[in-house]
């Protein structure tokens, strides 16, 4: 029960932090991440599927953008302009959205136990 | 454990927020760089023309209908000019925003505020020049009532609409690198480009390079190095009769003298300067030529055009047709920031440019009240005031980075250089239109007309090349030519204290090289001297290039009565030299001194024996050119050693080619002595067989014991860096059909050559081909960016499609259609 409940949760997280970037841009994903970190606040699972969800949201959103042109382009030509390669952008990408999501959610969760506790 | 889990989570929140949202040194923030929505990763959406667009379009008099062929060249369809220029600019902007910026920037000098404080040297060398004073100057002077005026505004218009309309995902991909956003254009800003080119064309500093030559070697070495008339002759004003170049056999270089230490410190110092006012640039010059129906296969005249320039992605040039019926049907190549087509053809003529050389350009010595920050100078024993503008130089952040204080005099940029306060004038930073003189002969309908269209054009002074249906050919080197006083020379400096010094008016259209329909049956022009001074001898400038490129037009149209357009585009790429004749004649005469003497070896014959038996030419596979190319190197270095400071490494200057091979000519001149070795006194044979030696040496250790696995295409290549020089975003390591001295020529650095190459037959349809290395769009990821680079590079042309209507373009020959209708309903 548990698990299924974790698995709805983190799947509207995923489709949230996907619908947050597409209309406000990055910025949101810390938001949302936190505001859906405040409701499983005891869950200590909550930051790492955050991150999960960050990284999945934004995966999501470049292979929508695939379908529109050649994504590995944009990844070889800014990958060599910032000289760091296709690869290392693509994982930079993907783990800049896990690093907001994750760490929002982990300060939420903390701030949300230790305001129970007290 | 849960605060410590806490704080770490809340630390690591805020680093990404951080890099998220601010920038890092030259990583811009992150958040925009890499959101998937609207960062890098949206330019995807933009890197291909949509099917079909239908915009709002402000100030539109009527709908505009732009057709994009297949090659991706908008065909423009308006019912007025400015309706053109309008759409015209919009499609610039979608297509080239960020070179517009770029190059707005680079005259302004405000790179700093886009990139930072690494770009300061070339903005406070743009300032120095005051390119952005002039371009105000030439915009303020025309007229608000003038077409040209509404056109320009109308173009400006049209960018900055296309501006404001973007979305997040049209922001060009250097943006998003660079954490910035497009600035809205001025109309001026057209003026700043024409400036541009003409610094690129016509800011020559040769006195300056002179004057650090004669300080080494002395007056009379240094003025047949610079000569005024070129030993070698083969003018674009054609000599009747004349079947080859003419050589000046009486032409001789003065053995150099020895300086002493004040002479060397002050041929350091004119060396500094010369190099201080320069962009650094390659000069590889341009080719054109035409042919009259009488020498054509299609007793049509043809017309090529070729000017040369650096070689970069997005390509300079724009392909674009502009139709307003019953005004306007001109097709060519733009430059992005500008509403013109200055090289193409329209229904009844073509016309194209190669840059003239003219001396536009002359320097004062001045006397000034204070040699720290001058107030006054003094002209005729009186003192005037001098102007001075305080120049703040900020980073994008808006943080200062430098500070400098400019002068000058009435006539130009007052510079402080180690040998005093020079003044400048140059005719680019007066007032002049030749937007208007481009915008009036894109309308020529026929040679003559053209020229009487073009009269008042100023710079950069160029040799316009037309030819029309009517079967005539034409050339005018045309630009505004300053009349100086005494004997007319402007290779000097001046003495700034004495107003008789001065401009004395400008030369009249009579005096300009010119001519139409020459007995020949052909005309060519590539940047060398132009008017033979057998035939007259006015004074046009001095160190003229090489004429190697003109002796070789000339000599391919002179052995081809029956031209063909094929035979047009072919000499393009034509891959020899007339340099090869001096050398291999030089050569000759080292084997022959060094079997005298017993002093050839099988080495030298080997090597000999290839340069002499294999196919002169510059082509990828040949390694005859590897070690010609290298021989020449060598010779360069061995020969001009008069020319390194003592002490120094670097020559301060390197004469022509042309200099070297009439040198060739004079077995014990003087310069042939190897001052660096104190044991002997060289003479050419001597020098010329250790420059062949050195070749064949380094060539082995190079690129293989074995001559067999040399190729050419190995050695020199083309670069065709991005704008920025990021990496990723150029083509680099192309191999061609190019050399030093060919007509499609090479430097060692290979970042120029051919810009724009096309032909155009003027039958009873106009019909052209054409190409340049690049793409339409300056998107690296659109399929559009870099497309036309292999067909260039195999120096082959592609048919451009030239339709009276939009319906004359067929369904497969369109890529896209954009429909702009005007906001609000038509004006």
């Amino acid at each position: 029960m548990r698990a299924q409940g974790r698995g709805v949760w983190f799947l509207a997280l995923l489709l949230a932090l996907t619908l947050g970037t597409f209309a406000f841009d990055w910025i949101s994903v810390p938001v949302i991440a936190a505001m859906f970190a405040w409701i499983r606040r005891d869950d200590a699972a909550v930051p790492v599927l955050a991150s999960l969800a960050g990284a999945s949201s934004w995966l999501v959103l470049l292979a929508v953008q695939s379908l529109a042109g050649p994504i590995a382009e944009v990844a070889r030509v800014v990958g060599e302009a910032m000289q760091v390669g296709a690869g290392p952008l693509v994982v930079l990408t993907i783990a800049f959205p896990a690093l907001l999501a994750g760490s929002a959610a982990g300060v939420v969760r903390g701030v949300g136990r230790s305001a129970r506790a007290a | 454990m849960r605060i410590l889990t806490t704080v770490i989570s809340a630390l690591a929140l805020a680093a990404a927020l951080f890099v998220g949202a601010r920038p890092m040194g030259p990583v811009p923030p992150l958040g925009q760089l890499l959101s998937p929505s609207t960062g890098v990763w949206s330019a995807v959406q933009s890197a291909e023309l949509p099917r079909e667009t239908l915009l709002e379009l402000s100030g539109l008099s009527a709908p505009v209908e732009v057709r994009y062929d297949d090659r991706g060249v908008p065909h423009i369809f308006a019912a007025t000019e400015p309706d053109a220029a309008r759409a015209l600019g919009w499609v610039h902007a979608r297509d080239r925003l960020f070179q517009m910026e770029l190059v707005q920037r680079a005259v302004a000098g405000t790179l700093t505020e886009l990139v930072g404080a690494r770009a300061l040297p070339l903005d406070q060398s743009a300032r120095r020049l005051a390119l952005a004073q002039g371009a105000m100057a030439k915009w303020t002077a025309i007229p608000d009532s003038s077409d040209v005026k509404r056109t320009v505004l109308a173009y400006m218009e049209g960018v900055n609409t296309y501006i404001a309309q973007m979305r997040p995902q049209d922001l060009p991909l250097e943006y998003h690198l660079l954490g910035r956003r497009p600035r809205r254009f001025d109309p001026q800003d057209t003026y700043y480009l024409l400036i541009r080119m003409s610094q690129t064309l016509s800011f020559q500093q040769s006195e300056l390079s002179f004057d650090a030559v004669e300080q080494l070697v002395g007056r009379a070495a240094a003025e047949a190095i610079y000569a005024t008339e070129a030993p070698i002759q083969e003018p674009i004003e054609p000599v009747a009769g004349r079947r080859a170049a003419q050589i000046n056999t009486a032409w001789t270089l003065p053995a150099p003298q020895t300086p002493d230490s004040t002479r060397v410190a002050k041929a350091r110092a004119f060396g500094q300067l010369a190099q201080s006012l320069t962009r650094g640039e390659a000069v590889v010059g341009s080719n054109n030529w035409s042919v009259s129906p009488k020498r054509s296969a299609s007793g049509h005249a043809l017309l090529a055009g070729d000017p040369h320039l650096e070689l970069t992605l997005p390509s300079i040039w724009y392909e674009a047709h502009l139709v307003v019926p019953g005004q306007m049907d001109v097709y060519g190549v733009s430059l992005p920031l500008s509403p013109i087509i200055p090289i193409g053809f329209n229904r009844d003529m073509a016309w194209t440019m190669t840059n003239t050389g003219n001396d536009v350009v002359d320097f004062y010595r001045e006397v000034v009240d204070d040699s720290t920050s001058p107030k006054r100078y003094q002209v005729d024993g009186a003192w005037r005031e001098v102007t001075s503008r305080l120049e703040t130089y900020t980073d994008p952040s808006g943080h200062v980075v430098a500070v400098d204080t400019f002068y000058a005099t009435h006539r130009g940029p007052l510079l402080r250089t180690a040998l005093g306060w020079t003044s400048q004038r140059w005719t680019a930073r007066e007032p002049s239109d030749e937007g208007n003189n481009f915008r009036l002969g894109m309308r020529g309908t026929g040679v003559r007309d053209f020229y009487s269209r073009t009269e008042t054009y100023q710079t950069p002074a160029q040799n316009m090349m037309t030819a029309d249906r009517e079967g005539n050919i034409g050339i005018r080197s045309t630009g505004r030519y300053p009349i100086r006083p005494g004997s007319g020379r402007g290779d000097v400096v001046f003495d700034g204290s004495s107003s008789a010094n001065d401009w004395t008016g400008d030369q009249p259209l009579s005096w300009y090289p010119q001519s139409i329909n020459p007995a020949q049956g052909y005309l060519a022009s590539a940047n060398q001297q132009p008017i033979d001074p057998s035939a007259r001898r006015d004074y046009h400038g001095s160190n003229w290039p090489s004429p190697w490129r003109a002796m070789r037009i000339n000599h391919l149209l002179r052995d081809d009565s029956s031209v063909t357009v094929d035979d047009m585009r072919r000499f393009h790429t034509d891959p020899q030299s007339e340099l090869t004749p001096f050398v291999m004649t030089a050569l000759g005469q080292a084997k022959a001194a060094a079997e005298a003497t017993g002093n050839w070896t099988l080495e030298d014959e080997a090597a000999y024996r290839l340069l002499a038996t294999e196919r002169p030419e510059f082509t990828p596979e040949s390694r005859w050119a590897v070690l010609f190319a290298a021989t020449v190197v060598q010779l360069t270095n061995f020969t001009w050693d008069e020319l390194i400071p003592p002490g120094d490494e670097r020559r301060l200057a390197t004469p022509g080619q042309m200099v070297l091979a009439m040198l060739m000519r004079d077995g014990s001149n003087g310069w042939w002595d190897d001052r660096r070795t104190s044991d002997a006194v060289e003479t050419r044979d001597a020098i010329v067989l250790k420059a062949l030696r050195q070749a064949w040496t380094e060539s082995r250790a190079t690129y293989g014991n074995d001559p067999a696995s040399w190729r050419w295409g190995a050695v020199r290549q083309i670069n065709v860096n991005h704008l920025l020089r990021l990496p990723g975003f150029g083509r680099t390591g192309l191999e061609v059909q190019s050399g030093p001295g060919t007509l499609s020529p090479s430097e060692s650095n290979g970042t120029h050559g051919a810009s724009w190459r096309f032909v155009v037959e003027l039958g009873p349809e106009v019909r052209g081909w054409g190409t340049y290395p690049g793409g339409q769009s300056g998107n690296p990821i659109s399929s559009r960016y870099a497309d036309r680079l292999e067909l260039w590079r195999r120096g082959q042309l592609a048919e451009l499609r030239f339709p009276r209507t939009p319906n004359d373009l067929l369904p497969n020959q369109t890529r896209s259609t954009l429909t702009f209708t005007p906001a609000g309903g038509s004006k």
